[in-house]
């Protein structure tokens, strides 16, 4: 009993001691934003932000459009998460459910799709939408997040949608309800943690993203969140205080929303991959 | 009804939904109609207040028409430019780093404007680091906007204690090392008496013109490297023999990070090689430095000369896809011409003209990088050399190998490979 | 067909000349093949591939060993540990990585970075040691960031399939006489199995094209020893205004990833087929 007990304290040191590495970079962010500018570039280590300076973040939000980029990284962002989603969770139902000539194309596409290098995506979906004639609107970004997380969001939650018994559907198709209505009834309830899972990632993906938004949007009150990131980085030189104040408010919209959903999102990806 | 039916619909709906409701109607945009002037800078060029008032005047002598400036950053300003000018929407005025015009003249992008160059104030005397990159195959679709020239920045109090005075030749130069360690090193043992970090390529441009040698040279139909040059090697040389003397800044770092500004302000250090709104921020991180920075130009290898010093800076131009190029060639004129200029230089800035030296005679800071400026030289005039200065860059990569002991000849051979093979593009 | 669009772009493309001239304007010129022709015979482009297929293995297996060894740690330890754990990780998953690159570069700065600091304050000569002097060093830091930021979700993702496992398989093992690594593979491996599959597909995917982090720290730098695929055709596609390059070389990346992945992807679409 006694060996176990201290193999058991061992293991919870060891545990805390990864917590702690996993935890000390996103700490060392946050403690060189709160830090004057004379204790960051020091050659005497100062580990705790003492005394702690707000100056950073004063400076980070009062840089011009701040506000203007924030709205449209969340309008922007959010609305390319839901049309994906809603999109991906139809198109996952026909291709987990229907048989349709050329779906098993369709699903090569999809992986196909995924293995293409972002950056080289730049000039032709810039090519793509100059031809549409929707450079410089706030659509035209909502519709690039929108098919650069699609064929992620269709290939993961077709893995939730297969999980979920048929007979399920069935069973409520012969109980009166059409395709859709039992896809409404019973398949969404239970595909829930599969949309939350998918959707952080859809989410992550589109709030990082900088080129794009740099490249078509051409006015500088529409663009987004990652470049007011940028400004702390010129030609010149890097502002680390401001860096690292503006990374830790870009961090946080991400980090409440995986606190929130962390238990789904954990439950969910356990689910979909267990007929992935 | 068929799903996939139902997806395809349910996505082209939401589509035209967000295109229908994602504009309001008071966003439309102004570029279509003549009477806006969309104008574009670099993030710190023009500062706000001259800004405004040349809003105002512009506004002022045209009546309907409006200006409005769209700030630029540095990050990504390559696809930026790039797409503006093949967007459907370019602005009307662009400022671009002296170095790069010449792509975007090549690709057909901008607008000639060697008509008009006669009708701007002191064109006959522009400063030729500004001008020349301006111009392509004869033509000029770049006016000088403003010029940026690095000068050695001091500390006059730290050369006062140490009772050293400025140098006016390179060995002088080198001599301080001595002096400036015994007085600060004891108790600072990470002070050096210059901050050079091994990748300022700038200063190594300037040392290699020095001597006599060149970047690049023209060769056959495309341009060739000539590091490897003995004028090339000898400049690389002066550049080690710079940094083991004066400096043990980080050999694989540039300027940017850290900010060397920073390590000056801090006493990190008693020089740096740098442009005058780097002063300025060393003032700004620590107020009580007012007054105690000075500067001097880089003394040549020749007595009573300086190394010619690499010319930064922008110029101005007009993409091809304007709607209002007259209008943005009289606005040019305005910002090129006197009065702008020399309120440009009350901020900081090197006017654009050599006839406009006068107006910082009482700045000293400012005065230094004007004569500076005056023997100053910009990089090969060619579209490919852009790609030479994309990271990673050869020339700071070459620097970094040289002062960790790769031998001098092998590093310039290298970099000059790379050098000829991104200008044969 | 809309996901794909940018996709079918890219490789018409890859036919073309499209360099500043062409994308200014609006011309279209067929080349053919010359483009794939000369990224093949550019020697470094092969040194690239090698040096990105072994990057790729290496963080493949480095995310998968550590992120399953996580797992099995946070499965564990103690309930307050296990919260602990768990919060860290959300911390470093929801790292943006462009903060994230930011904050190691930061870490590992030469002259003011903490771990150098650190490492010193131990009694080693890390003074102005210089993690981005040599390749090899360089990919050291980046993998370091790329499997920090990976860990997360493969901890978490295998802790929730092991959570699966009742205690009463595991009492059941015990009382055979298993030991430990007889539970492991009996009991743990095949209830985590199909989850580790999926993981291991799409860190395959991520890693081979990873950008950010890799562009982020060092541009390739020193001296292009860190430049990978992603970033090889960037730079000598985007960098260099040669956008049919670019578009070539990202063909290429596809085709590799798809090729690689062929297997695995058959097996997917397989299982997706029988799902019916």
């Amino acid at each position: 009993m006694i060996r176990r007990r201290g193999s058991r304290t061992l293991v919870n040191l060891v545990g805390v001691a990864v917590a702690l590495v996993m935890a000390f970079p996103v700490y060392w962010m946050a403690a060189t934003a709160l830090k004057p500018s004379g204790d960051i570039l020091s050659s005497t280590p100062h580990v705790l932000p003492w005394p702690v300076t707000f100056e950073h973040f004063q400076t980070a939000v009062t840089r011009p459009f701040f506000v203007d980029y924030l709205r449209n990284s969340l309008v922007v962002v959010l609305a390319a998460v839901v049309l994906s989603i809603l999109t991906a969770a139809l198109a996952a139902l026909a291709v987990a459910r229907l048989r349709w000539r050329g779906r098993r194309a369709y699903l090569l596409l999809i992986i196909l799709a995924q293995t293409a290098p972002l950056e080289a995506l730049l000039i032709p979906a810039f090519l793509v939408l100059r031809d549409a004639g929707l450079l410089n609107r706030l659509p035209a970004l909502v519709l690039t997040y929108f098919m650069v997380t699609l064929p992620f969001t269709v290939w993961t939650l077709r893995g939730f949608v297969a999980a979920i018994p048929v007979e399920l559907e069935e069973a409520a198709m012969t109980d009166g309800c059409t395709r859709l209505g039992a896809f409404r009834r019973v398949v969404f309830p239970l595909l829930a943690p599969g949309l939350v899972a998918t959707s952080v990632f859809a989410f992550i993906t589109a709030w990082n993203e900088f080129m794009f938004a740099l490249v078509i949007m051409q006015e500088q009150d529409k663009l987004t969140l990652p470049v007011w990131l940028a400004t702390f980085r010129t030609a010149f030189g890097t502002d680390w205080g401001g860096t690292m104040a503006a990374s830790t408010l870009f961090t946080l919209p991400v980090l409440v929303f995986f606190l929130l959903v962390q238990r789904r999102l954990v439950s969910g990806m356990s689910a979909g991959a267990v007929k992935g | 009804m068929h799903i996939r039916h139902l997806v395809t619909a349910l996505s082209a709906v939401t589509v035209v939904i967000l295109a229908g409701c994602g504009a309001p109607a008071s966003e439309t945009p102004e570029a279509a109609a003549p009477s806006t002037l969309t104008v574009w800078y670099m993030t710190g060029s023009l500062p706000d207040d001259v800004a405004a008032s040349l809003k105002k005047d512009f506004e002022g002598s045209h009546p309907g028409v409006t200006v409005e400036y769209q700030v630029q950053q540095w990050d990504g300003i390559g696809e930026k430019l790039t797409t503006a000018l093949a967007g459907d929407q370019p602005p009307d005025v662009l400022e671009i780093g002296n170095t790069q015009v010449a792509q975007y003249a090549a690709a057909g992008g901008l607008t000639d404007l060697s008509d008009a160059v006669g009708t701007f104030e002191n064109s006959d005397s522009w400063l030729p680091g500004l001008a020349e990159p301006g111009k392509w195959e004869g033509k000029t679709y770049g006016v000088p906007f403003y010029a940026g020239t690095r000068t050695v920045i001091y500390r006059t109090d730290l050369f006062e204690q140490a009772g050293v005075a400025v140098p006016t030749t390179w060995d002088e130069l080198l001599a301080l090392g001595e002096p400036l360690r015994a007085a600060f090193g004891a108790g600072n043992p990470q002070f050096m008496p210059l901050y050079l970090p091994g990748q300022q390529w700038y200063t190594l441009a300037s040392l290699v013109w020095d001597e006599g040698g060149e970047l690049a040279v023209p060769a056959g139909e495309g341009w060739k490297g000539a590091l490897a040059t003995p004028q090339g090697q000898a400049g690389i040389a002066r550049y080690q023999q710079l940094y083991s003397a004066l400096s043990t800044a980080p050999a694989d770092t540039d300027e940017a990070t850290p900010q060397q500004y920073e390590i000056l302000s801090q006493s990190g250090a008693a020089m740096m090689i740098g442009l005058p709104w780097e002063l300025a921020s060393a003032v700004e991180a620590a107020p009580e430095l007012d007054g105690k920075l000075g500067v001097f130009a880089l003394p040549s290898k020749t007595a009573g000369k300086l190394a010619p010093p690499f010319v930064g800076g922008s110029d101005l131009a007009v993409p091809l896809g304007s709607d209002a190029p007259d209008l943005a060639k009289e606005f040019i004129g305005l910002v090129a011409g006197t009065d702008t200029q020399t309120a440009l230089a009350e901020a900081g800035a090197i006017p654009n003209s050599s006839a406009l030296a006068g107006v910082a005679a009482d700045n000293e800071v400012l005065q230094t990088g004007i004569e500076a400026a005056a023997v100053g030289r910009a990089t090969p005039v060619d579209p490919t050399w852009a790609s030479v200065e994309t990271a990673p860059n050869p020339l700071k990569d070459m620097l970094t190998q040289v002062l960790q002991g790769v031998p001098v000849q092998q590093a310039a051979a290298a970099a000059d490979d790379l050098i000829t093979e991104r200008m044969s593009s | 067909m809309l996901l794909g669009w940018p996709v079918v772009r890219d490789v018409a493309i890859s036919f073309q000349r499209l360099g500043l001239a062409e994308l200014v304007q609006r011309r279209t010129v067929w080349i053919g093949l010359e483009n794939y022709r000369e990224v093949l015979a550019d020697p470094f482009f092969w040194t690239v591939v090698l040096r990105t297929v072994v990057f790729t293995l290496v963080n493949v297996a480095l995310t998968m060993v550590l992120g399953l060894a996580v797992a099995l740690l946070l499965a564990a330890v103690s309930r307050a540990v296990q919260i602990a754990l768990s919060v860290a990780l959300v911390l470093a998953w929801a790292v943006p990585p462009i903060s994230a690159t930011v904050i190691f570069q930061w870490l590992f700065d030469t002259q003011f970075g903490i771990v150098n600091q650190a490492l010193t304050g131990l009694g080693l000569d890390f003074a102005d040691h210089s993690w981005f002097a040599t390749g090899i060093s360089t990919f050291g830091v980046i993998t370091a960031l790329v499997v920090w930021q990976a860990i997360p979700l493969v901890a978490l993702s295998l802790f929730a399939s092991t959570t699966a496992v009742g205690p009463e398989q595991y009492e059941a093992a015990a009382m055979d006489g298993a030991g430990p690594w007889r539970r492991f593979t009996a009991v743990t491996w095949p209830a985590i199995r199909p989850m580790v599959l999926v993981l291991t597909f799409l860190s395959v995917i991520w890693d081979f094209k990873v950008f950010t982090q890799v562009y982020g720290i060092r541009q390739g730098g020193p001296n292009r020893e860190t430049v990978t695929m992603a970033l090889y055709a960037y730079q000598q596609g985007i960098g260099s205004r040669e956008f049919g390059t670019a578009a070539a070389i990202s063909v290429i990346m596809m085709l590799m990833l798809t090729a690689g992945l062929a297997w695995y992807a058959r097996l997917m679409v397989r299982s997706a087929e029988d799902e019916q």
